[in-house]
């Protein structure tokens, strides 16, 4: 009993403590219900009448007494909740409606007529407590899954402007880290889920749409998806064998409930403008310090005072490229069902304008979900059918293959943008071109045609057993349009240049699964499916070129009037293919103890001739702790299980034909002035070549207080990855710089912490959502080899290592120990050749010289700890959602500074900080004189920054019109949303949520999305 | 039950349907070891692939000016990207990691590799017999070639004369022994197989096999072997000094294949299909107007140091090949100044189309062997009257007067010469490193241009990255 009492007060002081500090909260969010719902529905007058409390027990069916539930006066602000023993007091008023809350419980309410104490009797909500979770290859209630699966609901799903499934999951689920390296429209992300255990096999998880596993990329349409369930541990993927190890991404798409036609409208209008801008130096600024560096250097002056009064500010090229853009969305769909057949059908279209200039992306798209069930047999078929079309700007980093943003970042502010002609102004003196006609004349095209879907069959031969057929195809058709037209200097090169790419791929899948479903003697339950399924994929793609054009005005629709002897043709073709052998069963005894093993046998095309199968086993076990009898009483635990799991899964991403010898064309000779084709030996042969096989262990908790009004789960990981498939750096007397080998091991490991509560049940709800993970990458065996370095970009050979001890591609470069202040600080420093005002660089191995040897690993981009936050609050109709989003202890090579502090040529642009440079007169410790530049030392702690930010991602506000009283209309919803409104971060680059290396990356947005949402 | 047995008899059957065929790789776009190594025309397209990784590439000029020019007191590089790695090249601390050995050591060992595949394979293909046989010689200099090459830059290194290499290879250097007579059995046996001129102008003949066994033996100082090898070549009589016109036109497109070249890396005389050269945009300067626009020019800029203009006379032909002023695209006329001179050695393409022109970029010329004669006399006899008429032979051709054998008390004074000569004749060819070493200047040039040179650095690291990969590997002294 005394423990029972600890745990009461325990109880109370939690909720007052969260009472009080939600106080100030409410009083914000009241502010802002102003606005929507009058005075008095906030603060209801306080009833004249001589007060009568009305009292009574809430209880369960088996009636034991709950604690905590809500009692509310419907339509009111008034209410308490029931204490330790179930009861509850509250005002008597004849007429009102009491109503009781209690999560894992049905809703009840009871109209108050006279004044008798009153028993209230709530029943379990199945539907809460025994929500359904997709697993691959069926499915489970989320009280008996035995991995680690997280999954993200549409309720869940962020309201603002998304192209994407993966701007749905973004911070919404632990362990699962999603960046996108450029922010363009329909740019691509990059999906880590519990690190990354490949060098140089892919890292992306698998996808699985409706069974079919295919990445969807850009080709569906968030609006109709119902649930993505993210599988982390392996007794949840290694179902997918090979393929299971980064992790699986299912998708289910919505199907149409029994009922009458529902249709649905949504749209939003979504306005975008960037959310950061670099602070670069404009006209006058740069002409002076142009100059000063000039004399500095003992070199004559470049503008006079003339030049320099006459420039002002000069051409600002960001503002010559960016703008305000716009999103917009439409969406219908209709659904509906009778008893065996259900329908679903939709239509999109999403149409992104980018913020720099003729930078877009638009998707129009179907999907038709039709599912019919009889007593033997169900049968469906989903299908998705979409156009995209993304339109793009030049991207490049250096010189004259500079693209928009480099040169907007780089090109000379004194430069009009129009020349006095009325052309576009070259640069004689830079090698880049000018910012605005490469946005406006050279245009890059995508559009992809793809249809994917499947088609299923499933016979019950009894009651346990039945059998599934699923046939599904991905097939699409991609042809991607440049034009150089011949007024940069790109296409003057080539006097205007087209080039048509045209790439095509489908893939086949064949399933067939027998499912076993039983409970033998009441204490046992199994669950078994055993299977078999085939999969190709296919690559077909061709490409043609033309250039030196008579005029720009054919673009890509006539490349027969280029120059014949400058035509380029190409085409190649691929296939691999996947077979495979699977089961799982589950098996459940008493409701307490549950066992997961499943396995996969995986057999991949790209493997040596006796390596192509691989074997994939996981066992897990659950133990529902709460269904103990010596849990049974301990009433403010609503659930717990703790869960263990290990397997193995694999990796087979690393292209085709990797494990054969290949003869391939590897350029031309020239004899006589002519080419000949030359045929070589392309790579070594492996036959050994195997699986890339990750062991991974998995313990978990999962939790539920106070009738699940606090839930989560914590998880730990370890994941081993060994035989790596690595692009083994080999001697080069060999005849081959690498060759494909399974070396090396990579060690992820981690905490996941996902804690869910229900702040205030009620008219007034508040509910928080907090998802927190650890990540720990490291490298543990690299072969024989030291180590490996790359990242090579700009004329720099390398930035990154590979080495045991330290997380992958961690930045490797030089330590800036400050700035010389004086010439007896370099004559007694590393660097006698330096001067004042130059970096002093840390003599890390302390030999006296810096060289190569003194560089040290300077961060890597792995997060230490990265987590979500979503807070929803309602009143009534009205809510409010807030989702932040943050990383904490991960690095960034902010290579766009390198070319601001070791520019390639002197005239070009640099970012403003500049100004503050290092002189006698200025003695600055933070920046140099930036009197020489010093390119081999150029990856340093300068330009390795902390990537830390914390955001606001998103914040919604929206209302709901429920039950219209209205013809057509049956509730709709309007909101409004901001996503990106701030950053809190000391990144100095655009942003800082990109994956590693920032190179000229494309800015990130603000968004303002005003949505309907029509249910008719 | 029986519908268990049912069920299970279908997937039974579906299993069957899944031999180990299905997961055969099905290769379109290139091809296995099966279908190739058959006919006449694999046999020439392999040796292509020979040729392809010993000969051009559009950074050939850049690379090789760098390691054999901007060593020396001829050229230096300001400014664009490529500062990075040129910089410590000229300051005498490259560092082991430069990209640029790795590169060459990489690129020569993947054209052996080649070569080394032709030699095994095209024996085995039914073919002309004489057409084989010369195949074979000629992947064999090519081999010879690249192993010259290695040797010029790191010394004596592994030599791999088989195709059969494993990823577990960790081979030893060779010595400088087993080097030098590996090659000078291989110029000397394709010298015999090879005729003295191709129909197809790129392709090697004897005469490249004798030039490059010549060079051989200058280099390690063999003054007798040199100066015979030298003689019989000059003896086939195939080739002659360029004298049909000003001296620079030697490098004129329309003199390509000229028979003053002895092997030359081939560029297209259409470069528009991607293969060309990309000297002239590292060498114009800023702002400068093409005559065949468009015209990429680089950030990265070219220089030629003010001393090295210095040592031509006024009358020299030669000193055409240099840009001392040119009018930019505001109309202004820019007159480059201290060490800021340009070398325009190879003249514009008409052709040429952005950054890459049809210019053939000049390994061993017919000039080269008459120098080299030279100085091999004069290293055995002193100042001789056929080292006289030899140089000015060269001197004659670039419209110098003749100089006579008495101007020369010492053969130190007419080495001197000779290097002087070699200097103006071969810059910008990637032949000043070479010869400075041979000259035992390399080194002392360098300190007194104010480098921390260290006689090291005659040779250059073995590629880090290679000693990581090869424990068996030593590095140079030094390093």
């Amino acid at each position: 009993m005394k423990a029972h009492y600890k745990f009461h007060v325990l109880y109370k002081a939690v909720f007052l403590d969260i009472k009080s500090k939600l106080l100030a909260v409410l009083c914000c969010v009241g502010c802002i219900s102003v606005t929507f719902a009058s005075p008095t529905e906030i603060f209801p007058k306080i009833s004249q009448e001589v007060q009568q409390n009305i009292t009574g027990v809430v209880k369960d069916k088996a009636g034991t007494p709950l604690a905590g539930v809500n009692v509310l006066v419907k339509g009111e602000m008034k209410g308490t909740t029931t204490d330790f023993d179930g009861k509850f007091s509250i005002a008597f008023q004849a007429g009102k409606t009491l109503v009781f809350y209690y999560i894992g419980f049905s809703t009840k309410e009871v109209e108050l007529t006279e004044n008798k104490p009153l028993t209230i009797v709530l029943e379990n909500d199945i539907s809460q407590l025994d929500e359904i979770v997709v697993i691959g290859y069926g499915s489970v209630k989320k009280s008996d899954l035995t991995g680690a699966v997280t999954s993200v609901s549409e309720k869940d799903f962020p309201k603002g402007a998304q192209s994407s499934l993966l701007n749905v999951i973004q911070g919404k689920a632990a362990g699962v880290q999603i960046t996108q390296q450029s922010a363009s429209p329909g740019g691509g992300f990059s999906v880590r889920i519990r690190g990354a255990g490949s060098i140089t096999a892919g890292n992306e998880p698998l996808y699985v749409i409706d069974g079919l596993p295919r990445d969807p990329s850009n080709a569906i349409n968030p609006g109709d998806i119902e649930s993505i369930e993210i599988l982390k541990d392996a007794s949840a993927t290694a179902i997918y064998g090979s393929r299971g190890a980064n992790g699986v991404v299912l998708i289910t798409t919505k199907k149409g409930k029994e009922g009458k036609v529902k249709i649905n409208y949504s749209t939003y209008y979504s306005v975008q403008n960037v959310a950061k801008r670099l602070d670069l130096l404009n006209g006058t600024e740069y002409a002076n310090f142009i100059n000063d560096i000039s004399t500095d250097n003992n070199q004559s002056a470049i503008f006079t005072q003339e030049e320099i009064s006459q420039i002002g500010e000069g051409t600002d090229w960001w503002d010559q490229v960016l703008g305000t853009a716009s999103v917009i969305n439409h969406q219908v769909s209709v659904s509906g069902g009778s008893n065996n057949t259900n329908y679903y059908l939709s239509l999109n279209h999403f149409d992104e304008e980018g913020i720099i200039l003729n930078t877009g992306f638009q998707r129009t798209m179907a999907r038709v979900n039709i599912n019919h069930e009889s007593k033997n047999y169900k049968f469906g078929i989903n299908l998705n059918t979409s156009l995209v079309q993304d339109q793009d700007v030049p991207y490049g980093d250096i010189n004259a293959a500079a693209g928009v943003i480099t040169t907007a970042l780089q090109m000379d502010p004194t430069l009009p943008v129009f020349d006095e002609n009325g052309d576009y102004s070259e640069s004689m003196i830079i090698d880049l071109d000018n910012p605005l006609a490469q946005a406006e004349t050279i245009s890059i095209l995508a559009r992809t045609n793809r249809t994917f879907g499947n088609a299923y069959f499933e016979y019950s031969f009894l009651d346990e057993l039945s059998a599934k057929i699923n046939l599904a195809n991905d097939r699409s058709t991609g042809r991607t349009d440049t034009y150089i037209s011949s007024v940069t200097k790109r296409g003057q090169a080539s006097n205007g240049s087209a080039g048509i790419a045209s790439s095509e791929s489908w893939s086949n899948l064949l399933e067939f699964t027998v499912n076993y479903n039983d409970i033998i003697a009441e204490d046992h339950s199994i669950n078994a499916v055993l299977g078999y399924s085939y999969q190709d994929f296919n690559n077909r793609g061709f490409g043609a070129g033309s250039s030196n054009f008579p005029t720009d005005a054919f673009l890509t629709n006539n490349l027969g009037a280029g120059d014949q002897e400058r035509f380029t043709v190409s085409s190649e073709r691929s296939k691999n293919q996947l077979l495979s052998y699977l089961g799982r069963v589950n098996y459940g005894f008493k409701d307490k103890y549950l066992a997961t093993f499943s396995f996969r046998i995986d057999g991949s095309s790209r493997f040596g001739i006796d390596e192509k199968y691989g074997y994939f086993p996981s066992l897990a076990l659950a133990w529902k702790l709460k269904n103990e009898s010596f849990l049974a009483n301990v009433d403010f635990i609503s659930s717990l299980k703790l869960r263990s799991s290990y397997g193995i899964t694999g990796n087979q991403e690393i292209g085709n034909y990797n494990s054969l010898v290949l003869l391939g064309t590897t350029g031309d000779a020239v004899f006589n002035g002519q080419q000949f084709e030359s045929i070589a030996p392309s790579q070594l042969e492996n036959p050994d070549l195997k699986w890339e096989r990750t062991g991974q262990l998995n313990i978990g908790l999962d939790f539920g207080f106070f009738n699940d009004r606090i839930n989560g789960s914590i998880e730990y990981y370890k994941k081993k990855t060994s035989d790596l498939l690595l692009a083994l750096p080999i001697p080069e007397t060999s005849g081959f710089g690498s060759s494909l080998q399974n070396i090396g091991d990579v060690e992820n490991s981690g905490l996941e912490f996902l804690l869910e509560t229900k702040n205030f049940i009620g008219d007034f709800n508040w509910s928080t959502s907090l998802n927190l993970s650890t990540l720990k990458n490291e490298v543990t065996n690299l072969g024989e080899l030291p180590l490996i370095l790359g990242g090579s970009l700009r004329f720099l050979p390398e930035s990154t290592i590979i080495r045991v001890g330290d997380p992958i591609n961690s930045f490797y470069g030089y330590n800036v120990d400050g700035i010389f202040q004086t010439q007896d600080e370099v004559n007694n420093s590393a660097q006698p050749d330096a001067n004042p005002g130059d970096i002093r660089y840390t003599d890390s191995n302390g030999d006296g010289i810096i060289n190569v040897d003194d560089r040290v690993i300077l961060g890597d981009g792995f997060p230490d700890f990265f987590f979500g936050i979503t807070n929803t609050f309602s009143y009534k109709n009205l809510s409010l959602n807030l989702f932040f989003q943050g990383v904490l202890g991960a690095e960034r090579l902010n290579y766009t500074r390198i070319d601001t502090e070791n520019p390639i040529e002197l005239r070009r642009n640099r970012q403003s900080y500049v100004l503050d440079r290092w002189t006698p007169e200025n003695p600055s410790t933070e920046h140099p004189s930036f009197l020489t530049n010093d390119f081999s030392r150029a990856i340093n702690s300068r330009v390795v920054e902390d990537g830390s930010y914390f955001r606001l991602r998103e914040i919604t506000l929206s209302y709901n019109f429920q039950h219209l009283n209205n013809k057509f209309i049956n509730d709709f919803s309007i909101y409004v949303t901001g996503q990106n409104l701030f950053t809190i971060t000391d990144y100095t680059g655009f942003n800082p949520d990109i994956g590693g290396t920032d190179y000229n990356s494309y800015p990130l947005s603000k968004i303002y999305t005003l949505g309907v949402n029509i249910n008719f | 039950m029986t519908q268990i047995i049912k069920t299970l008899s279908i997937l039974s059957i579906m299993t069957l349907i899944s031999c180990s065929d299905a997961l055969e790789e099905e290769t379109f776009s290139v091809l296995g070891p099966t279908n190739f190594y058959n006919s006449a025309e694999d046999a020439e397209a392999l040796l292509n692939g020979v040729y392809t990784a010993s000969q051009g590439y559009r950074d050939i000029s850049r690379d090789y000016l760098t390691i054999n020019e901007m060593t020396t007191d001829i050229l230096i590089e300001r400014g664009g990207g490529i500062n990075a790695n040129t910089q410590p090249i000229e300051d005498f601390i490259w560092p082991t990691t430069h990209p640029y050995f790795d590169f060459f050591w990489g690129r020569y060992y993947v054209a052996i590799y080649r070569a080394n595949v032709t030699i095994e394979q095209v024996p085995n293909i039914d073919m002309d017999e004489e057409r084989r046989t010369q195949i074979v010689a000629e992947a064999r200099f090519l081999r010879a070639f690249n192993y010259f090459q290695l040797y010029d830059l790191f010394g004596p290194v592994p030599l791999i004369v088989t195709s059969q290499t494993a990823v577990t290879d960790r081979p030893f250097r060779s010595t400088k022994e087993e080097m030098l007579t590996f090659m000078e059995n291989e110029f000397n046996t394709v010298a015999d197989i090879l005729p003295a001129t191709q129909e197809q102008f790129g392709r090697v003949t004897n005469t490249a096999a004798l030039g490059f066994l010549t060079k051989m033996y200058l280099n390690n100082r063999d003054w007798q072997l040199a100066a015979d090898t030298a003689q019989e070549l000059i003896s086939l009589g195939v080739h002659d000094l360029f004298t049909e016109g000003n001296r620079t036109d030697l490098f004129a497109l329309a003199n390509e294949g000229d028979n003053e070249f002895i092997f030359v890396a081939p560029f297209p005389d259409n470069p528009a299909t991607g293969l060309g050269n990309t000297y002239l945009s590292h060498a114009a300067p800023p702002g400068y107007q093409f005559e065949f626009p468009p015209k990429v020019n680089f950030a990265a800029q070219f220089k030629i140091l003010s001393s090295f203009i210095d040592i031509f006379s006024e009358e020299d032909e030669r000193l055409d090949a240099f840009l001392f002023e040119y009018t930019n695209g505001e109309g202004n006329l820019v007159v480059l100044g201290e060490d800021d001179t340009r070398s325009f050695k190879y003249q514009e393409d008409p052709n040429g189309i952005g950054d890459i022109s049809g210019n053939d970029w000049p390994y061993l010329r017919y000039a080269d062997i008459l120098l080299s004669r030279a100085e091999a006399l004069n290293e055995l006899q002193g100042p001789n009257q056929e080292s006289i008429d030899l140089i000015n032979d060269v001197r004659l051709a670039a419209g110098l007067m003749a100089v006579s054998v008495v101007e020369f008390p010492s053969s130190d004074s007419l080495n001197d010469f000779i290097l002087e000569e070699r200097a103006k004749e071969f810059h910008t060819e990637g032949l000043r490193r070479q010869d400075l070493i041979r000259h035992d200047k390399f080194i002392s040039e360098a300190i007194s241009r104010g480098k921390p040179a260290q006689d090291f650095n005659l040779l250059f690291p073995i590629p880090q990255s290679e000693i990581d990969k090869n424990q068996n590997l030593m590095q140079n002294d030094g390093y």
